[in-house]
């Protein structure tokens, strides 16, 4: 969860932002609980949308699907239109910059049966629908809180990003790949300035510091995770091992 | 001339069912529902038939991601298991 001063209606108001898994993007007004905005930031098809005034989403044909045993294609899929992964806001630019993911799941309700001691209780059918004809599985996004529309989005074909997002005051964005590159984006474009291989997975959390003066950015790096566990065949080639990687600019 | 049916390789649809059961239940979630799409988990669906020790084991022990499931089936529930892999879904 984020907080924010946010300027609603030309208003500010304290805000508290999350982008669910669900697909929504919730904007909260943190001093009285008041539900101030929930936009989809991924597709999302088993609502419409969420109804301000009750706070509840309002199911489409899919959702009703699912609980009447059919097998559907679920937007965002179990994993989330995001998962674990911060996101960060940058009061500067007013944009939530998030790791996303871009996945529907095949999903089936299938009968229940009686509960066995010591053995598993869940009855779902639960597969990855086909990538889309863009080939992304998942962005890097720069989103509108009050819209949840993307300023940008940069698609990724390989592996969605299970790093945190960190973005700075000097405009960068910091976060990592499953394959190990630690990046450094334009937040104005989402462009890719600059690239460091940390010799296994970056699924882990970036942080910045000054420490006498001087700037710093540190990440840990290690593969592992649930992605890790889920698309082992593709990362096979990424050594295990874990790290500790700061970095600072050269001084003048 | 056909070559002789293989008696181990014979099973009773409804072993295959009980074992399609303990599937769906227990080992569906990692290797894929109806042992489709087992992600980083074994196909089960490309288990080499002259292996039941292996597959025994491989439940009973674990083996790399697969957890040890120790006692938790009865030796007729493996055999059942082992019906399921080689005969069902096919």
């Amino acid at each position: 969860m984020i907080l924010a001063e946010l300027t609603v209606d030309g208003r500010p108001r304290k805000a508290l932002m999350q982008l669910n898994r669900n697909g929504f993007l919730y904007v909260i007004d943190r001093t009285n609980g008041q539900l101030i905005s929930a936009k989809p930031f991924e597709k999302v098809n088993w609502a419409t949308h969420v109804d301000i005034e009750t706070g509840r989403p309002v199911e489409t044909e899919v959702g009703q699907k699912v609980r009447a045993h059919e097998e559907v294609e679920l937007w965002p899929s179990t994993r989330g239109g995001k998962n674990w992964p911060h996101a960060a806001y940058n009061p500067d630019t007013g944009l939530i910059y998030a790791n996303t993911m871009h996945r529907g799941s095949l999903y089936k309700h299938l009968p229940t049966k009686p509960h066995v001691l010591g053995q598993r209780y869940q009855f779902i059918e639960n597969r990855q629908a086909p990538v889309g004809p863009d080939g992304a599985v998942g962005h890097v996004d720069a989103i509108e809180p009050l819209t949840g529309k993307q300023r940008w989005r940069v698609p990724l074909t390989d592996h969605p990003h299970w790093s945190a997002m960190l973005s700075t005051g000097g405009g960068l964005l910091f976060t990592g790949k499953m394959t190990g590159e630690f990046i450094a984006m334009d937040a104005e474009t989402g462009k890719t300035l600059w690239q460091f291989q940390t010799g296994s997975g970056v699924n882990a959390q970036p942080v910045t510091y000054t420490h006498n003066g001087r700037q710093y950015v540190t990440v840990l790096s290690g593969v592992g995770g649930l992605w890790w566990n889920a698309a082992r065949q593709q990362l096979q080639n990424v050594p295990q091992g874990g790290s500790v990687w700061t970095f600072a600019l050269f001084q003048d | 001339m056909a070559a002789p049916a293989v008696a181990q390789d014979v099973f009773p649809p409804a072993q295959v069912q009980a074992g399609a059961d303990i599937y769906e239940r227990n080992c569906s979630p990692c290797h894929g529902p109806r042992m489709l799409e087992p992600q980083a988990a074994f196909n089960l669906r490309a288990f080499p038939r002259d292996q039941r020790e292996r597959f025994n084991n491989s439940i009973v022990r674990g083996k790399n991601q697969m957890p040890p499931w120790g006692d938790m089936f009865k030796a007729e529930e493996l055999d059942a298991l082992w019906a399921y892999v080689v005969a069902g879904e096919r």
